[in-house]
């Protein structure tokens, strides 16, 4: 069986992701927010506007933080999806090698808003191109700034590399615990992976695309 | 009865709106880890910025609603903005004080407080600036104010080690 993507983002959407008696949604062993595009856009954008204004050789470094929650984001929330009870029952009977572990999370991505993820190229362990169209970053910074002299799309490129971390350094096929230590192992190995955001709507390409390697520490 | 609106789902997209205005899914890891970064980055002017843009964000998804279907008042508008909140996952508003020149608000829990928390424990200043900015862009919205004649700010915050997070909203 192979992994089927509208399977899983219509159970997802279906799952009704919304806020319990408390006002919260807790799912995947986290606590979930279904915010707003416009806030992170704005707070993204302006802290990287601020701080290249003042001091434009910090540009690579603004762009590194920004890369650097989304690491985080992606360690804790992808893989805490893919250590929950909700994937088991849902992604895992579709899931025959471990490069379904990457095609099924990626469908369910796609159904977290986001705008719509495909994988163009995944070579096990060591490569994958995924190529994103309706990007809310790529999208909102088109709303708001001029057409942008580089990519734009932060949390979904550093979340790629963070996938493949999940899938090809961490071994989140093994169940383990999501721990800070875990993070700084997966993420500072030399060989972890990173990810590149080559073509993105915000500068005018059609469509955006990351490309994921390994580090060649 | 609950005001809240499902937002709008294009599975085929991946892409979801609530009065014409994009929602994605994020977790607190996420949201406290960006918001920590940018007060290490931006130090003092962090809340200006962080405030603002939690008000921009409500103001344009409230009035996207309420060009959909008006809400019969602003007490009504009001609510409609705490249902959708608390959907949103944000925790549970009480707007029952607020009013056409502001008023107090208390949110128990907050998402904010409660994700700080968890991942870092307290901290020495409120870390709700979201909720404080999306209150000020709730009574913008309900009442049909200028954006620029509202402050609102966090009070009290259980980040900070206090029994609830209560804000306060100001028109001036
Ligand atoms: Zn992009």
């Amino acid at each position: 069986m192979a992994i089927d993507e509208r399977v899983i983002v219509e159970a997802v959407s279906g799952m009704s992701l919304a806020g319990n008696e408390e006002g919260l949604i807790p799912a995947f062993g986290l606590y979930l927010t279904n915010h707003y595009a416009d806030f992170y856009n704005r707070i993204s954008f302006g802290v990287l506007g601020a701080l290249v204004r003042e001091n434009p050789e910090l540009t690579e470094d603004a762009i590194a933080l920004l890369t650097e929650a989304a690491h985080v984001c992606a360690f804790h929330t992808f893989g805490g999806i893919m250590v929950s009870v909700e994937w088991d029952a849902l992604v895992q009977p579709m899931i025959d090698s471990r490069e379904d572990w990457v095609r099924g999370m990626v469908a369910v991505v796609n159904a977290l808003g986001w705008g719509r993820f495909r994988v163009a190229e995944l070579v096990p362990g060591e490569r994958l191109v995924a190529t994103v169209s309706d990007s809310y970053e790529a999208s909102g910074y088109l709303e708001s700034y001029p057409r942008a002299d580089g990519p734009r799309c932060f949390l979904a490129n550093g979340g790629m590399a963070g996938l493949m971390n999940l899938v090809y350094q961490g071994d989140i096929t093994r169940r383990p615990s999501l721990t800070e230590e875990l993070y700084r192992e997966v993420f500072g190995h030399p060989r972890s992976f990173r990810s590149r955001e080559r073509l993105c709507a915000a500068k005018g390409d059609s469509h955006c695309e990351f490309i994921v390697e390994r580090m060649q520490g | 009865m609950s005001f809240h609106q499902a937002p709008k789902a294009d599975l085929e997209r991946g892409v979801s709106t609530l009065g014409g205005r994009r929602l994605v899914f994020h977790c607190h890891h996420y949201n406290v880890f960006l918001q920590r970064t940018i007060e290490d980055a931006l130090q003092e002017r962090a809340p200006g910025l962080l405030v603002a843009a939690g008000m921009e964000a409500a103001r344009a998804m409230l009035q996207g609603l309420e060009a959909e279907a008006a809400s019969a008042s602003p007490a009504e508008a009001l609510r409609r903005a705490a249902d959708t909140f608390a959907a949103q996952g944000f925790g549970r508003l009480d707007v029952g004080l607020l009013g056409a020149g502001g008023g107090e608000v208390t949110v128990a829990p907050s998402h904010y407080a409660v994700g700080w928390v968890s991942r870092w424990g307290k901290r020495p200043t409120p870390a709700c600036f979201f909720v404080a900015g999306f209150l000020g862009g709730v009574v913008a919205a309900a009442y049909r104010l200028a954006p620029e004649r509202i402050t609102s700010r966090e009070c009290t915050c259980v980040a900070a080690g206090d029994e609830r997070c209560s804000f306060r909203v100001e028109v001036w």
